[in-house]
């Protein structure tokens, strides 16, 4: 690292990860190291079972590590407890989940505004709208979610996720349940994310066409990196991936 | 299928194990009842059995009116004679009885909200019950013998001076002994002092015997001596073999305290009625959980009656063996029951406990039948789940539909309610175990004419009530008001179980309320003494002794007496209260209102005369001029004529008023209920008061009061009944909070995803508790709030025949809202378990997809 590279946001230090004890342990992950600069569009590949969701869960706080470390802008996470942690989410993390990813009894709206209520700060209202427009959700906002379509919802997520200005979001197989145009508008937005806003996102997923969009991708095999490089087309990234995996 | 049942019960432990409490509770309130009661019954036989030992044949006088707790009169002293003349007797005495009080160390009365304290007279040795542990029976007019558990508990001992007091003047006396009943320190929980018969006579006032005792001659049966003896008296005797009067006197007490079984199993109806409730909602969102493997088993070939019978055997085995626990938690219920009986007056003593197979056969029936049928609807719902559910991706039960229908059917029910209700108090239905009956079904269907009605109501009701939360609480309180009416049903049937609870507090605080008011305005209205003298107790009768010494107090212008007695009229069945007064001085201390007649006709009121009341007269078909007859409990019948007819409101005197003289006359009348005194001019209450207290010194179980100290007297006795109810009611109240706790669990667990997911976009375990917390807030404020309007409903309708005898309906509005705090209060508690639980959800596992 030079003093000229952008500044990291997350990273991780030889992170380990073992389920369970003795002769059934299951080495999740076997030592990851990685930076993530900020306003980077990073992808984390890999097939089932390769450990790609365990290594996003530990990056964002939500698992604790066996061993290794992780800094989340700047602070090393491993000694936090539940309040700090959940102060962190709050404040510095965004999160996209594949499905179930919004409060059932409350608006789109509400939704969105999620992160700051629970804080108890009130939006930037300016910043707000300009974010409300840019995910298309403008006549849907009082809408609850069982009355959006999944792609909306997913939309809501990716907005919530915004509407903090986090350090960092996490993305979990975010186009997991959508079909292609939804998968299309929501892989925009967070590249929009990137480019227009200099946001950091790191997102899981096994879909090499949302891959795609990311500046670069990660490839995990069995708990460890295989590979890690530059942004590829869809069929690079399908290339990629037969090469590595195989 | 069984092993599916059984498997699914293990699996959710929790959850069965919540249920079942409710179960629990329930049956062992059942249970604790009719072990309580049973332990009573068993001790009282034991008691009489021993009582009546070396008595074959037992002669009482009759009482010609049959009333609870009263004794049979007194026979005359040559009564002995007569049953000495009978063939085959080897030993015949006579005893007397009667209810007397003893002094503690302090000179103070030793008092009692239930059993008395008796004074009995010494015999020969063939019938003395006693065991004496220390000393022997008294040998002269000064010496006494007391009852161990006495003695023990205020530290008397053979030696020792103790005072006694009965119709006589006190009188100190030397215990000459301390006795047991076998293995009992006491009759039943009454105090015993034993005196030598004269003396006993003399305190008492009993010129005669109580009770005669006779054992046979060698070779002469119990029974053909009775017959003996019944030939030789009258019909006015009642004549019977030891064994026969020891079943009478235990059936007797036995029969004046049903009323105890009969209440308790009142208040346990309700725990159980509130546990099906909780049961009910269980089993509901238990099913709605299981939608999928209901619709997996259907897939893979169970039938509809396999799945049916699988959820009902779960409700069976829950049933059984929380009846089986519920009636093992009666045998520790029981002493408690005992404990707060005796905490508010009413010890009844104590011996082993009694089991009968009556109470496990009706704690198992009343706790699988509560549990099975509550189960029932659930069980037809899981029946009707289409095997394609297994496919759908529904983790959370969709809202039920509230249809018009259902308001329909919410109204129509309470309809029936009302009426039947009204039916029950105004109506005619018969026998009074049919009104019983009536109400009980009225009331039942008042209840759940409010809980079908309830799920329309949890969104309105929960909006209202958590907009202050939202407000004060922001998001929390919003979110949790959202999530009481997420499914209105589930909220609906938690917040009905602690309906129930809430209704009948508000209807006693009412009922409470409006007995406060009545006796203050009733006694204002009728009462314009300076002051009243009644025994310590309250409702103790007073010896006649009392009024002379009265009369002759510094700043008393008059002392008039009031009597109560039981007549019954000849030809009829029901009793009629009467009340003896003194004619000459009874307008100095009363108000009387007319109907018929004034103040002049109750100054010209003869022997033979009396007054009724309207209600009477109509009932009676009576009017001015007419005659009416009475049996009377000890005289010979005696006629009156009606003189006027007054309005008795709600004051201290009722019924129908006859002279005092002709109760004494006519009545063998003589202890008094109380007596007014009328104040001489400008005569200060208290200073009156002070000089009546040294006045009857010698009658320590008088009491002179003002009248605003009898007011406070008799609200006391209001509170204090009302704190039973009270501690009875708190165990369906606490069935009710169980079942807001295991509500709260299920959908905590239910929305588990969700949880996680709001824990992490960053809520923080505080703020997952007071959602949870406030969610139960808002159902127990919505089952308080439904309780409320019940209560004041229930208690509408229930005083409605009241109005007519001076009941004042008020609405005690400070105790409501002490109510509601304390259901909010309770809520919170409540949601300590499930809030926690929800506060450590695993983010990680709840936000992961599998």
């Amino acid at each position: 690292m030079t003093d000229s590279a952008p500044q990291t946001i997350v990273s991780s230090t030889d992170l380990r990860r073992v389920y369970g004890e003795g002769e059934a342990a299951v080495h999740a992950l076997r030592g990851i190291t990685l930076d993530f600069p900020a306003g980077q569009f990073t992808a984390i590949m890999g097939p089932s079972g390769s450990g790609k969701s365990t290594l996003m869960h530990l990056l964002a706080g939500l698992d604790t590590a066996t061993s290794g470390s992780v800094t989340i802008d700047g602070r090393e996470i491993g000694g936090l407890g539940d309040k700090a942690l959940t102060m962190l989410r709050r404040d510095r993390l965004g999160f996209v989940f594949q499905s179930f990813n919004l409060v059932p009894v409350l608006t789109a709206e509400e939704n969105i505004l999620l992160p700051l209520t629970l804080a108890g700060r009130k939006p930037d209202r300016e910043w707000l709208d300009g974010l409300i427009d840019s995910v298309d959700l403008r006549d849907r906002l009082t809408h609850r979610p069982a009355e959006l379509s999944g792609g909306q919802q997913q939309r809501v997520a990716v907005a919530r996720a915004l509407v903090h200005r986090p350090a960092v979001v996490f993305a979990d197989e975010p186009t997991g349940n959508l079909d292609t145009a939804a998968s299309d508008e929501v892989l925009g937005l967070l590249r929009r994310a990137v480019d227009d806003l200099g946001q950091t996102v790191v997102m899981v997923t096994h879909d090499a066409q949302a891959a795609s969009v990311a500046d670069r991708i990660v490839v995990l095999r069995d708990g460890e990196v295989v590979h890690d490089g530059q942004g590829e087309s869809t069929e690079g990234v399908l290339d990629l991936m037969k090469a590595v995996t195989v | 299928m069984q092993r599916i049942a059984l498997k699914g019960l293990l699996a959710r432990k929790l959850r069965t194990v919540l249920t079942g409490f409710a179960v629990v509770l329930g049956v062992a309130f059942v249970a604790g009842t009719f072990i309580f009661t049973d332990t009573i019954d068993a001790s009282f036989n034991d008691l009489f059995e021993r009582t009546q030992k070396g008595v074959d044949v037992s002669v009482q006088a009759r009482l010609a009116v049959e009333e609870e707790f009263a004794s049979p009169p007194t026979m005359p002293a040559d009564t002995l004679e007569r049953v000495r003349s009978a063939e085959g007797i080897e030993e015949a005495a006579g005893s007397v009885s009667a209810d007397g009080t003893l002094l503690d160390r302090e000179g103070e009365p030793i008092l009692s909200q239930g059993p008395p304290t008796i004074i009995v007279s010494t015999g020969p040795e063939r019938f003395d019950p006693f065991t004496y542990t220390d000393g022997g029976p008294p040998d002269a007019a000064g010496e006494v013998v007391i009852d161990k558990g006495t003695a023990d508990e205020f530290g008397f001992g053979v030696g020792d001076r103790v005072t006694v007091s009965g119709r006589a003047p006190k009188k100190d006396y030397t215990v000459s002994g301390v006795a047991t009943l076998g293995d009992s320190e006491n009759l039943a929980g009454s105090r015993l002092v034993q005196m030598t018969l004269p003396e006993a006579q003399r305190v008492t006032g009993h010129d005669g015997y109580d009770e005669i005792s006779v054992a046979a001659a060698g070779g002469t049966t119990p029974e053909a001596l009775k017959a003996a003896i019944a030939r030789e008296l009258s019909g006015d005797f009642a004549v019977r073999t030891g064994e026969e009067q020891a079943a009478k006197q235990a059936q007797d007490l036995s029969d004046a305290l049903g009323f105890i079984r009969t209440a308790l199993l009142v208040f346990a109806a309700v725990a159980l009625l509130v546990g099906s409730f909780l049961i009910f909602n269980t089993f509901s969102v238990t099913v709605a959980q299981r939608t999928k493997e209901f619709a997996l088993l259907r897939t893979l070939g169970a039938s509809r009656p396999q799945i049916l019978r699988s959820v009902l055997l779960e409700t069976v085995i829950i049933g059984l063996i929380a009846s089986a626990l519920g009636i093992a938690c009666g045998l520790l219920l029981a002493p408690a029951l005992a404990a707060l009986m005796a905490s508010f007056g009413l010890d009844l003593g104590s011996t082993s406990i009694v089991l009968e197979p009556r109470t496990i056969f009706a704690g198992l029936a009343v706790g699988m039948i509560a549990t099975i049928v509550s189960g029932l609807v659930p069980a037809r719902r899981a029946t009707r789940i289409e095997p394609v559910a297994a496919m759908r991706d529904s983790v959370t039960p969709g809202p039920g539909r509230l249809r018009r229908r259902r308001v329909v059917a919410a109204v129509l029910v309470e309809a029936a309610g009302v009426l039947s209700l009204l039916y029950g108090l105004l109506g005619d239905p018969g026998a009074s175990s049919a009104t019983a009956t009536v109400l009980g079904l009225g009331s039942l269907l008042m209840i759940f004419g409010f809980a079908l009605l309830a799920p329309t109501l949890v969104r309105p009701l929960s909006g209202l009530i958590g907009r202050p939360l939202a407000r004060f609480q922001g998001l929390t309180g919003r979110l949790a008001r959202e999530n009481a009416r997420r499914q209105p049903q589930r909220t609906a049937v938690t917040a009905s179980a602690l309906m129930i609870g809430v209704a009948l507090v508000v209807l006693v605080a009412i009922f409470a309320a409006g007995l406060r008011a009545t006796i203050d305005q009733g006694i204002d209205k009728q009462v314009q003494a300076v002051g009243i003298v009644t025994h310590e107790d309250g409702f103790s009768p007073l010896p006649d002794g009392i009024t002379q010494r009265l009369a002759q107090v510094d700043g008393v212008a008059n002392v008039s007496r009031v009597r109560f007695e039981t007549g019954r009229l000849v030809g009829e069945t029901g009793t009629t209260s009467v009340t003896g007064i003194d004619t000459g001085s009874a307008l100095d201390v009363l108000r009387l209102e007319w109907t018929e007649g004034s103040d002049a006709t109750l100054a010209r009121l003869g022997d033979g005369d009396a007054v009724i009341t309207p209600d009477f007269a109509a009932e009676h078909d009576l009017a001015v001029g007419d005659s009416l007859r009475f049996v009377t409990p000890r005289g010979p019948e005696v006629g009156y004529r009606v003189a006027g007819v007054y309005d008795p409101g709600a004051g201290v005197i009722g019924g129908v008023l006859v002279s005092n003289a002709s109760l004494e006359r006519s009545w063998e009348a003589k202890d008094i209920a109380f007596a007014l005194v009328a104040g001489a001019p400008d005569a200060d209450p208290g200073e009156v008061k002070r000089a009546e207290q040294a006045a009857l010194a010698e009658f320590p179980t008088a009491k002179p009061q003002t009248i605003d100290d009898f007011k406070a007297e008799q609200n006391k006795q209001v509170d204090t009944l009302v704190g039973l109810v009270y501690a009875l009611l708190s165990l369906s109240v606490i069935v009710a909070l169980l079942g807001i706790v295991n509500t709260l669990a299920l959908s905590v667990h239910e929305r588990t995803r969700e949880l996680g997911l709001l824990r992490a976009v960053g809520m923080s375990r505080r703020q997952v508790r007071r959602m949870v917390r406030a969610e139960s807030v808002i159902t127990a404020a919505i089952g308080a709030l439904l309780g409320i309007v019940l209560g004041i409903a229930f208690a509408a309708i229930v005083s409605r025949p009241l109005a007519s005898d001076g009941f004042v309906f008020e609405i005690p509005v400070v105790t409501l809202i002490v109510v509601t705090v304390l259901a909010a209060v309770a809520g919170v508690l409540a949601a300590i378990p499930p809030a926690r639980r929800a506060a450590r959800v695993d983010v990680l596992r709840a936000v992961t997809t599998e």
